[in-house]
């Protein structure tokens, strides 16, 4: 296959020279260099989402969760399969890491944490390319708090976890949620009610 | 064909039926902006661009430009000069948002076909709705059969992606190794007794995509890049351009042959899908897997095996942002829908915009077996009577990576989530078992897929072991062609990819290439390296049991340069991960995401920049000839330099003329 037909059809951009640079404090410098055109409203992650290093234990009541784990491994031959461990979880406080996807048209009081950093378009016409299907649907408590600010980088989050198909006000579907802690809401949506993002009406 | 080449050809607009013309608001007349077959009005020594096998279908098509205000009302098509007639279902006029050109009417009458030799003149006659006339003329060429002897009944194509010369040629070094000046030993593909140059251009371009590099084999016609089966059109509909038959579909409607394609890649990927599926965006991949079943009784497609798995699973939200959470693909968006003329014209199935259906399922209800592993494969293929793989999620993977596995010293394959793949003679031992079943022959294309995709990434160990895997398939053609004499044997490329050299060999040892890691100089890395002629002597590897190279890290190993690179940091030394597949599940996720994201990226903190002469991170195609080589019946038709159509019709004179016995096809040296 040629490579460059399909990329040009891509309507996200996989930002997939810094993907490899996920779990390691040094990468996370590296990878702000690397981020596109600074946004108005992008937003450093403060320290409570911050990953640098090795991260801390989680507290207690909380497990951590990786992308990777979400599906069984081998891969089934009809498919993903939802793994022991994201099943076990449902309605259980995880701790997961992510990179924000910087969408063009936000939602109120939600966002998408992708494991590899992404650029969404508004046009979802991609055909070969998209979002993974562990991306985790981030919700705030409430959706009163707008948009929420695009970050570079890394993010730690801690959340309420949900597993099973829902639609989501971006009419997209959602497999895995995460809803998140109210103090972490209104740290991550802190500026949010300002923005001059667009966000989407429907 | 480019619509300035028309233009030229569109100066003489008729104006028939002129009753009195004074009604007409404008000057401007309607005039023919394309027609199809495209035709060659620019070389006296190739008057004919399109050409078919006696009765292989095409759609004829027109486009006309009318006048401001004005419709075209009827397309009238004439073959040397007698008006085509079919029934009226077979035929459409286009018009609107669906036309991509102003004012445009497309006028299609389908699967037209022809069983008289020669060249033949092509004229549409387009009527406005004030009366004016648009004509304007072309031609095509039926390329008879001569009758000769025996026919070859089984057509096998070994399709190396992306395989130029310096690709054989490092597996042959590699794999067999050389000694005074000579080889020690010969590839299967070296063996045979037949070879040829193929010139490779496409429609559109010197340099071909895998699209129209795969189709002008087996349908005869040149085509724009990232199409397959079908010429260019003027319409925004990916599925409903003008249709060429396959050599697939033309020999199982009048011989009754099977299909079977086997592909290392994702069975949507331009190669495999340029053998039984019609379009104009080869990336469409709901849609192609779909026809793939919905067309087989058009194709006679018996196996189906590779990767591509995410394309068969339902997706019941038609979402892929995020994927479904089975990691279905399918979208509406990718689907098709075929226009009433084409399913009236070539039997086919309407299609349908259906992201939620379960693919596998229906191949089962089909009659296939399904394997989604080796061990799978290996337990169902004698029995089966139609076979269906999916081995991967995309495109599989490797034959580095997974004979690491078998070896075990390699988790790659564990990694992607598919640790039970194939290798590609072991998919070809068992499609050969199930296709041979059909006593009235088959047609096979088996595709090794990655020898391209690692030549764009330019790492050098992957894409040679693949050649290497490649030729082990050759082998089993090879054998199966000794056993069935009737059957002829091509090994061929697409294209080169890469623009790959054997520039000579590392003057170093292996562990002196890891000393030097991270030096990052060319005074440090290249000069005291690379050994250019006399110093470059005779690599040697040595070879498992399991067919593959114990190591392709040996002491003053074979080293590979880039004529058509893109920026790359070199070590010479393997790379011990694949640089990542941007179509796998789990990219971006550990431990994929500490493989190298691409060539620009791989090494950078070990190696040497070479500064590459294309952009972006992809080493690219090349316009260079490829090699050829045949065995089997109707081998001594492919000699000399061929364009990569004329290969169509000499399968062509194999399978229905046939050779003279007394030429030595099955001669190997």
């Amino acid at each position: 296959m040629h490579p460059a037909s399909s990329i040009r059809n891509h309507c996200f951009t996989a930002l997939l020279a810094i993907a490899g640079l996920m779990f390691s404090g040094a990468a996370f410098s590296h990878e702000l260099e690397k981020q596109p055109t600074p946004h108005a409203d992008v937003r450093q992650a403060p320290a409570v989402l911050a990953v640098a290093g090795e991260l801390p234990p989680p507290p207690a009541g909380v497990t951590d969760l990786k992308f990777r784990e979400l599906f069984k491994l081998p891969i089934g031959p009809r498919g993903l399969e939802p793994s022991d461990k994201l099943v076990g979880l449902n309605g259980k406080r995880v701790r997961m890491v992510g990179y924000m996807a910087h969408e063009e048209t936000h939602t109120a009081g939600m966002f998408i944490l992708s494991p590899l950093p992404v650029t969404m378009g508004d046009e979802d016409e991609s055909y070969a390319d998209d979002l993974p299907a562990s991306a985790v649907f981030v919700h705030l408590e409430t959706a009163d708090h707008g948009a929420v600010p695009y970050r570079p980088g890394l993010i730690r989050l801690t959340g309420l976890l949900q597993f099973g198909a829902q639609q989501e006000a971006d009419g997209r579907v959602s497999t895995v949620r995460l809803l998140l802690d109210p103090a972490l809401s209104r740290e991550i949506a802190s500026a949010g009610a300002n923005s001059t993002q667009k966000v989407a009406t429907r | 064909m480019s619509k300035s080449v028309f233009a030229r050809k569109c100066l003489s607009v008729a104006i028939a039926a002129a009753l009195g013309g004074t009604a007409c608001a404008s000057y401007a007349a309607p005039t023919v902006s394309r027609l199809t077959p495209p035709s060659n009005p620019l070389s006296a020594d190739a008057t004919t661009l399109a050409r078919f096998l006696p009765g292989q279908r095409f759609d004829l098509q027109a486009t006309v430009k009318a006048d401001t205000g004005a419709t075209i009302t009827r397309f009238q098509f004439l073959v040397d000069g007698v008006a085509v007639s079919v029934p009226a279902e077979r035929t459409s006029i286009v018009s609107g948002s669906g036309v991509t050109v102003a004012n445009g009417f497309v006028g299609s009458l389908r699967a037209y076909s022809s069983n008289t030799p020669g060249v033949h003149t092509l004229t549409v006659n387009a009527t406005q709705s004030d009366g004016l006339v648009a004509t304007t003329s072309g031609n095509f060429e039926v390329v008879g059969v001569d009758r000769e002897g025996r026919v070859a009944k089984n057509i096998i194509i070994l399709l190396g992606d992306g395989m130029g010369a310096a690709h054989r040629t490092a597996a042959r070094i590699m794999a067999k190794g050389y000694a005074q000046g000579k080889a020690q030993g010969r590839l299967a593909m070296d063996t045979f007794p037949f070879t040829g140059m193929v010139m490779t251009s496409s429609l559109n371009s010197i340099v071909t995509d895998s699209a129209p590099g795969m189709a002008n084999y087996v349908n005869g016609n040149k085509a724009n890049n990232n199409q397959e089966g079908v010429f260019p059109d003027d319409t925004s509909d990916a599925f409903d351009n003008p249709r060429i038959e396959y050599l697939s579909e033309y020999l199982h409607r009048i011989k009754g042959k099977s299909l079977g394609i086997v592909t290392t890649a994702d069975v949507f990927d331009a190669t495999p899908a340029a053998n039984a599926v019609h379009t104009s965006n080869r990336g469409n991949g709901t849609g192609i897997v779909d026809q793939y079943l919905d067309d087989s009784k058009l194709t006679g497609l018996t196996v189906l095996m590779g990767g591509g798995r995410k394309w068969f699973l339902p997706n019941a939200s038609n979402s892929t942002s995020p994927q479904a959470a089975n990691g279905s693909q399918r979208k509406t968006s990718s689907d098709y829908v075929l226009p009433g003329d084409i399913v009236a014209g070539w039997g086919a199935a309407p299609g349908a915009k259906d992201p939620a259906r379960d693919l596998i399922s229906d191949f089962q209800s089909a009659g296939f077996n399904y394997a989604p592993d080796n061990s799978t494969l290996q337990s169902v293929a004698a029995s089966s009577d139609k076979l269906l793989g999916l081995f991967s999620y995309s495109n599989m993977n490797v034959a580095f990576d997974k004979i690491g596995k078998r070896r075990g010293t390699s988790t790659v394959v564990d990694d992607y989530g598919f640790p039970d793949q194939p290798m590609l003679d072991e998919m070809t031992a068992a499609a050969l078992q199930v296709l041979k079943k059909n006593p009235d022959g088959f047609v096979a294309m088996i595709e090794g897929a990655s020898i391209d995709k690692q030549a764009h990434l330019m790492d050098s160990d992957r894409w040679i072991e693949e050649t290497i895997e490649f030729d082990r398939a050759v082998q089993v053609a090879k054998d199966f062609a000794k056993q069935n004499p009737d059957t002829l044997v091509i090994v061929t490329a697409d294209h080169e990819c890469a623009g790959a050299s054997i520039i000579g060999a590392s003057t170093k040892s292996n562990a002196d290439l890891h000393a030097l890691l991270g030096n990052g100089t060319t005074a440090g890395q290249r000069d005291p390296v690379v050994g250019t002629y006399d110093a470059a002597k005779f690599p040697k590897y040595s070879m498992s049991a399991d067919g593959y190279p114990a190591t392709t890290d040996v002491d003053n190993k074979m080293l590979i340069g880039y004529g058509a690179n893109a920026d790359r940091y070199e070590t010479w030394l393997a790379n011990e991960k694949p640089t990542q597949d941007s179509q796998q599940p789990f990219v971006g996720q550990a431990p994929l995401n500490t493989y190298p994201a691409n060539p620009s990226v791989r090494n950078a903190s070990t190696g040497f920049l070479v500064t590459g002469q294309v952009p972006g991170d992809n080493a690219v195609h090349t316009a260079t000839d490829i090699p050829l080589s045949a065995f089997g019946r109707g081998a001594s038709l492919f000699t000399g330099v061929m364009d990569n159509t004329d290969v169509f019709f000499k399968i062509g004179q194999a399978a229905l003329g046939g050779v003279n016995p007394s030429l030595r096809d099955d001669d190997s040296k």
